[in-house]
């Protein structure tokens, strides 16, 4: 009886993982079977869950690129089929999507993440197995880092916040700034602590420093102090939504001078959400949404119509990722993930619609950042910033 | 539920064969199981690999959690808190070994156990910390401590760099990135480790479960006060849980961050969460309920997402059914599937073919005779009272509920205590349990000082008073910090940084100073003894308003009152050794002669809640007998009874008292009852001893007539009870 | 002196923050005292009214007065977020505090019915002439019908054998379940992009600040939204105060949560009673929800109510859960605290502050600064 007994608890153990291994064997038959002919990307990111705005914005821009690239034929004749999986925003599902991916969906290359804990945590898997990976819009270093199969359409974090310390010091001449960090983001810890470097060896004092979390609606404790500090410019690499919520605590308490910011801050919901309060504010970008350019133009307008919104830079650097994939994926000898990535390795000059992009050795995309200021509510592009180790010429404006 | 007296194994070649068959049948069963999750990991794709690994870690992470939360019945939601610090702190471990010893080469396996060694013990240190605060709170209380340690812990470790450079290459946000910044973690969570960690912490949860230890645990579950009459040291014990509980979430954390990507927020409030789920769905209590609810709420998630892909549902609705499945689970079983039983082959084998239930306990054996006599005897027979009260007085707030009681109860005794509703008796015998601590007077057991305030010793008052007033400069200097930092955020004069000390030190001295004050005049006494302790000593007692172990079988709650004699430690309960098992069929058999000895024995596999009133009274009197006392108190043991059950029991109690040579003081409504049987009587009046003496003596007496006997003999027409 | 400034500043900052912190708190106290149970959906209520203010302003009254917007949009949240409460209670509480009974079939019904629209609803409107609002009405009624006759069946057959559960765990479960349930319908049905609107002030450029207060060399800047909430959450504690201590329904709750059992011998109806506390904490949260993100425009999303409710909850057991009072007095504290920490060296770790104040607190007082010591009788 005693010697029985104790067998069934790892027996049932046993028992449930041989049903749960069932259940995860089932998909990848389903999915071998329906798609049949079809190339298969993969495609992670956070669906649901804190990250979920930005990862659907990217998730809409990527499904119109496939379409597009569809109703053009595809590549060679097949069409091409994204196959989605959602993370809910957390890095350790990250992993479980990517393997999900590679392995029951069998996809030959992977397009994902924006934040960059989850794309580190899914480019690992990928670099493991030697599948090609584009994140849109991760800038922090150590994602491409992790290997050669890992590449990125956007810059990196010490490229841009050494655009926004470079533009600080000289674009607006200020010598003490105050930084305002989100502490549960490595986008923003990752952004100031580059910025930081890099506006001190230029000479600037960081004359305060606060930070806030991931939840926080209030920050006006934090506001107050900086407000004491009398700053020429605070930085906040945040999102948009908080971005939003600070500047308008800010100016309540009388903080005149301008923001700053990066990528974070472009959406559409920033000016709807923080009105006046972001007059004069400056941030760094991938592209200007109102660039006059026809295929920013015709980008806006295909995700106007199929969406109903005006697209963010994290949809235009999705749209930018699956299309840079495909064009190698033509370009590559053949539909090999070895062929692909050195495809997409080669990648030289591709007309994005963030710029030009060309894939450099650390596999990130080289191309200029965009400052763009904030008049009137309008998104204007104000100055555009190729390399930050050189002072920028005085504006006039 | 448990079933150690199956077999007879009071001989000595008995335990010997089944001790050893046992250990081997595990150790093969364990090899196997080892070697086949070996071969399996390589035959699977790694997507799969993962999901196993993360339900093995939830196994891991859900059976510990329900150490506290299922067998001890407190209620902890910050279990990834623990996690958090074995992750870490492992990382950290086998991140050091890479640098510096093994010359940038992957850890072998003996640096992984190494880092699971250091990081249960550091997540159990913690859990210490933790525990010992705030394990004296109840309830939802407890449980809010715990989710602030998991945030707190969230939060320290998100911001790592913060609080010093030197815990900069724990990442933040990041995640675990070691000081080059981009240091992955090397998966070295094999299957065979997980598997073998996995069968490790079952077979000592199981064994644990079945110990006088797992029934302690219990005890405090189904009732804490109680169980602190019966000599447990419930403090102590939900510590115990508590540490052992999140020794285990560290291992289960070192284990997922060698397995896993992770970052602070993967130990967040929704993780914990999860495991508290894990362990309710499965059942509170149950091992095998929690380990198959951990697994299959592992990969639900990932088995919805086809479901939900197929379906065309956007993404957040597989969080939708996830939700519903769990309100109509708790709606149907809200005790979770398995309750509090556990999933056996057994079992399902007597469902399906309709057997009869075997009688597990093969308790109808008839009790040898002449055990009973392995009850302690107090051998002491001089004239000194056993007990005595001097002064004894206790307030609350402006209301006296007992004062000036002098008492005195000689060795081997019988002592009625009685008077009117309300007049105080059983606050007495809460001052004589160590319940209540007298305002006033003095307590002294077998010539020692029970309860009552005793100067404490100048050095310890000294040494408290430097513990005390140093804590509150510490806190009072971080609260001064925050507070004068926040007024002058920025200080670029000299006057500002003046003001931001003046501030600073200022509430540190202020904080130093009430402190001080406070534990000079606090600490002028020692602290009161705790109930366990006066168990221990050798006071039992039974309870006017029955407090059985409801949840626990009759004889379960019998084997509760040994284990303040228990010899086995918590290592002989884990691992059962050759101690556990002789002490066991001692105290189980200890148990069937009390039983038997009070008709109870038919009934000792049954639920103590399903018991007939009476029997449970009976019960409660085993039980305290279980303890061995030299002095038992019964707060009206008769009552509820008929005048023939009563007249029975008390006589069964004057046999008892000769045959254990007990001293016992009643308390008992029933005048004629209490007049049969008390060889001392004292009558207690608006909490003050109004007459004392032999039964007849105080029959006679006015006083007692007056305040007493008129409302009796009403009160006896009118009906029994009370 | 500006220090001084600061420190006024930051007060006043801390009471707005501890106001939205108090209305939360009070439902969370009142379901505890009389059900000394956690409510962890009670927060997602909080959400559910910050969308009920978000499309009243938006949508149904766009180009109204702005204060017939607000006056509407509050009584709407209310209105929503007590309805919600009452069904949540009615659909998941009580069949779990009683056993499911017949009785508990129409909430069930409503619920499956919800779901049956809009699934079965949106296809069928897909496929018929007719016009939505009508497919949809019609699907409902259809569905109500059978799913009562269904669920009726299904629960008197269920009743006889389930039996009522005293667990505080699975109560707990029960409660984690709804929350996850109306924080992911919310993402599904209102989408994962953060909404915002601003009575009076959607791009409007009036900002709803009042002129900066100076008295002195001391200028306090202090936002009419913030104003605002701590007032209604001053004036809904008092009437609250008043009801519970003064009226026969105060006391019902008073005997409800001082003992449920004999108040029901006493003949108060506890399910009633129950239900109403159900009925009034929601409709402060939802108050609470609509105040503070359409009077100062911050954003929220489904999620918004995870981190606020947890803190909001802290505070209650902070000053002593079960106590309205209480409640109000943690939310204040517990908001003035996070201020001064965010403001000071210490801002990384303002989120741990609240907790630790708690812990100390808790120690000190194991009942919370206003809770009362109730001894287990032994």
């Amino acid at each position: 009886m005693m010697r029985l007994k104790m067998w069934h608890a790892p027996a049932a153990v046993l028992i449930a993982t041989g049903i749960v291994l069932s259940g995860c064997k089932s998909p990848s038959n389903s999915a071998s079977q329906s798609t049949g002919n079809d190339i298969i990307v993969g495609e992670y990111g956070s669906l649901t869950g804190p990250q979920a705005t930005f990862g659907k914005s990217t998730d809409n821009a990527i499904q119109l690129a496939v379409e597009q690239l569809n109703s053009a034929g595809g590549i060679n004749g097949r069409k091409v089929k994204v196959v989605t999986q959602d993370d809910m925003s957390q890095a350790n599902n990250a992993a479980l999507a990517v393997q999900n991916l590679i392995d029951q969906q069998h996809a030959i290359a992977v397009l994902g993440e924006v934040a960059s804990s989850c794309s580190e945590a899914g480019g690992r898997v990928c670099q493991e197995k030697g599948i090609p990976m584009i994140s849109p819009s991760s800038t922090n270093p150590a994602v491409t880092q992790i290997g050669d199969d890992i590449f990125r359409v956007c810059f990196i974090d010490p490229f841009q916040a050494a655009v926004v310390a470079r533009f600080a010091h000289d674009g607006l001449g200020a010598t003490r700034v105050a930084v305002f960090t989100n502490t549960d983001q490595d986008y923003s810890t990752g952004f100031t602590k580059n910025f930081i470097a890099a506006f001190t060896a230029m000479g600037g004092t960081i004359v305060i420093q606060k930070s806030y979390g991931g939840s926080d609606t209030d920050f006006r404790g934090s506001l107050t102090a900086i407000a004491q500090a009398k700053p020429q410019a605070i930085l906040i690499p945040g999102y948009y939504q908080d971005v939003a919520s600070i500047a308008k605590q800010a100016r309540a308490l009388g903080i005149t001078c301008p923001l700053l910011g990066g990528d974070g801050w472009d959406s559409p919901d920033l000016i709807k959400i923080g009105g006046a309060a972001l007059n004069n504010c400056y941030f760094s970008d991938h592209l200007a949404i109102d660039d006059p350019t026809p295929a920013v133009a015709k980008f806006v307008a295909a995700y106007k119509a199929k969406y109903g919104q005006t697209p963010d830079s994290l949809a235009a650097l999705g749209y930018d990722s699956a299309n840079l994939l495909f064009a190698a994926m033509k370009a590559a000898k053949s539909l090999t993930p070895s062929d692909i990535r050195d495809a997409i390795a080669a990648t030289k000059n591709f007309p994005g619609i963030t710029g030009n992009i060309t894939i450099n050795a650390q596999r990130n995309a080289d191309k200029p950042a965009v400052i763009i200021k904030i008049v009137n509510g309008q998104f204007t592009k104000y100055m555009s910033i190729a390399n930050p180790d050189v002072p920028l010429q005085p504006k006039a404006s | 539920m448990t079933n150690h007296s199956a077999t007879p194994v009071n001989t000595t070649a008995g335990i010997a064969n089944r001790y050893w068959q046992k250990r081997i049948s595990f150790l093969l069963f364990a090899i196997i199981m080892i070697l086949l999750s070996s071969v399996i990991e390589h035959r699977l794709n790694d997507y799969a690999v993962n999901i196993v690994r993360l339900c093995g870690i939830s196994v891991l992470m859900a059976v510990s959690l329900n150490i506290v939360n299922g067998l001890t019945g407190q209620f902890s939601i910050g279990h990834a808190g623990f996690m958090a610090v074995g992750a870490y702190v492992g990382a950290s471990v086998t991140y050091f070994a890479e640098m510096r010893y093994t010359h940038q080469a992957t850890p072998g396996f003996g640096w992984m156990l190494t880092a699971m060694m250091i990081g249960g013990l550091a997540a159990a240190l913690f859990g210490l910390i933790v525990g010992v605060p705030s394990l004296r709170l109840q309830g939802d209380y407890l449980a809010i401590v715990t989710l602030g340690f998991g945030e707190i812990i969230r939060v320290l470790i998100t911001n790592c760099s913060s609080i010093s450079n030197s815990l900069a290459y724990l990442g933040g946000a990041s995640g675990f990135t070691g000081a080059s910044g981009a240091y992955s973690v090397p998966h070295l969570t094999s299957f065979g480790l997980l598997t073998a960690t996995v069968l490790i912490l079952l077979v000592l949860t199981r064994n644990l479960k079945a110990s006088q230890h797992g029934l302690a645990f219990m005890a405090i579950r189904e009732d804490e006060t109680a169980a602190a009459a019966m000599g447990i040291n419930t403090t102590g014990t939900k510590v115990t849980a508590f540490v052992l509980s999140a020794f285990w979430a560290g291992i289960a954390g070192v284990l997922f961050a060698h397995a896993v990507y992770f970052v602070p927020l993967s130990f967040g409030f929704i993780a914990s969460m999860n495991y508290v789920i894990m362990v309710v769905l499965g059942g509170s209590g149950s091992i095998t309920g929690t380990a198959l609810a951990a697994v299959i709420l592992t990969a639900l998630p990932e088995m919805l997402k086809p479901l939900q892909q197929q379906a065309g549902l956007a993404d957040p609705y597989r969080q939708v059914i996830f939700a519903l499945l769990l309100i109509v689970m708790m709606l149907l079983r809200p005790e979770g599937v398995f309750g509090r039983g556990e999933l056996s082959l057994a079992g399902i084998r007597r469902r399906v073919l309709g057997a009869p239930k075997d009688n597990e306990h093969g308790s109808d054996r008839p009790a040898s005779e002449g055990d009973a006599r392995s009850v302690p005897v107090r051998s002491r027979t001089d004239d000194a009272p056993l007990l005595s009260l001097q002064n004894v007085t206790r307030r609350f707030g402006g209301l006296v509920a007992v004062g000036d009681v002098e008492l005195d109860v000689k060795r081997g005794s019988l002592t009625g205590l009685i008077g009117p509703n309300g007049a105080g008796k059983t606050t007495v015998f809460n001052l004589l349990t160590g319940v209540y601590a007298p305002s006033d007077g003095t307590v002294t057991y077998n010539g020692n000082l029970l309860a009552g305030a005793v100067p404490a010793s100048t050095a310890s008052r000294a040494s408290w008073l430097i513990v005390d007033t140093a804590t509150a400069l510490l806190a009072g200097l971080i609260i001064g910090r925050i507070v004068s930092t926040s007024i002058v955020p920025y200080a670029a004069t000299t006057s500002a940084h003046t003001l931001i000390h003046v501030v600073e030190y200022g509430i540190a001295l202020v904080a130093a100073a009430a402190a001080a004050i406070i534990s000079f005049k606090a600490r002028r006494f020692k602290p009161p003894r705790r109930p366990h302790q006066f168990a221990s000593v050798g006071v039992s007692r039974t309870f006017q308003n029955i407090r059985l172990f409801g949840g626990l079988t009759v004889m379960e709650n019998v084997c509760v009152g040994s284990f303040v004699r228990r010899k086995a430690n918590l290592v002989d309960s884990m691992l059962h050794t050759r101690r556990y098992y002789r002490e066991e069929a001692e105290v189980r058999e200890n148990a069937r002669n009390l039983l038997s000895r009070f008709g109870l024995l038919n009934s000792a596999n049954e639920l103590a809640s399903s018991l007939p009133y009476g029997d449970q009274r009976r019960l409660e009197i085993v039980r305290a007998l279980a303890t061995k006392p030299g002095l038992l108190l019964l707060d009206e043991p008769a009552a509820g009874m008929n005048p023939q059950e009563k007249l029975s029991l008390m006589s069964l109690i004057r046999q008892v008292r000769d045959e254990f040579e007990l001293t016992i003081v009643l308390i008992e409504h029933d005048m004629k009852l209490v007049m049969g049987v008390c060889e001392h009587i004292y009558v207690l009046d608006y909490g003050r001893i109004i007459a004392s003496g032999t039964p007849t003596e105080v029959r006679s007496n006015p006083a007692v007539i007056s305040a007493y006997l008129g409302e009796e003999q009403v009160a006896t027409t009118a009906g029994e009870g009370a | 002196m500006n220090a001084l400034q600061i420190l006024l500043q930051q007060t006043v900052n801390g009471i707005q923050i501890g106001s939205v912190y108090a209305l939360i708190a009070v439902g969370y106290t009142m379901v505890y005292g009389v059900l000394k149970f956690i409510n962890f959906a009670h927060g997602d209520v909080y959400m559910v009214g910050a969308y009920t203010g978000f499309f009243t302003i938006t949508a149904i009254l766009a180009s109204r007065a702005p204060v017939f917007q607000g006056a509407c949009a509050l009584i709407l949240a209310m209105v929503a977020c007590s309805m919600l409460g009452l069904f949540i209670e009615r659909l998941a509480y009580r069949p779990l505090r009683n056993g499911i009974q017949a009785s508990d079939a129409p909430a069930w019904a409503i619920f499956w019915s919800l779901y049956v629209t809009l699934f079965l609803g949106g296809w069928l409107v897909n496929r018929s002439v007719l016009p939505a609002g009508l497919v949809y009405v019609a699907t409902f009624a259809v569905s109500v019908g059978v799913m009562y006759v269904v669920m009726r069946r299904l629960f008197t057959t269920l009743s006889r054998r389930l039996k009522p559960s005293t667990d505080r765990l699975s109560a707990l479960i029960t409660a984690i379940g709804v929350s996850l349930l109306l924080e992911n319908q919310g993402a599904a049905s209102f989408g994962v992009t953060p909404r915002a609107a601003q009575i009076h002030g959607v791009n409007g450029g009036k900002d709803l600040y009042l002129p900066t207060i100076v008295a002195g060399h001391i200028k306090l800047s202090v936002g009419v939204g913030q104003i605002i909430v701590l007032a209604a959450a001053l004036l809904l504690t008092a009437v609250l105060v008043y009801t519970v201590r003064f009226t026969a329904t105060g006391r019902s709750i008073r005997a409800v949560s001082l003992d449920r059992d004999a108040a029901a011998l006493m003949g108060i109806p506890t399910d009633r009673v129950i239900a109403m506390t159900f009925l009034i904490g929601s409709a402060l949260a939802g108050a609470a929800g609509m105040l503070n993100h359409m009077l100062t425009g911050i954003p929220f999303d489904s999620n918004i109510g995870i981190a606020l409710g947890l803190k909001a909850f802290v505070a209650a057991v902070l000053g002593g859960i079960g106590s309205i009072e209480g409640a109000v007095l943690g939310a204040l504290l517990m908001g003035i605290a996070e201020t001064f920490t965010s403001g000071s060296a210490f801002s990384p770790f303002k989120d741990a502050v609240a907790f630790v104040i708690l812990i100390v607190v808790l120690l000190f007082k194991p009942t919370g600064l206003m809770g009362r010591y109730a001894p287990e009788k032994v």
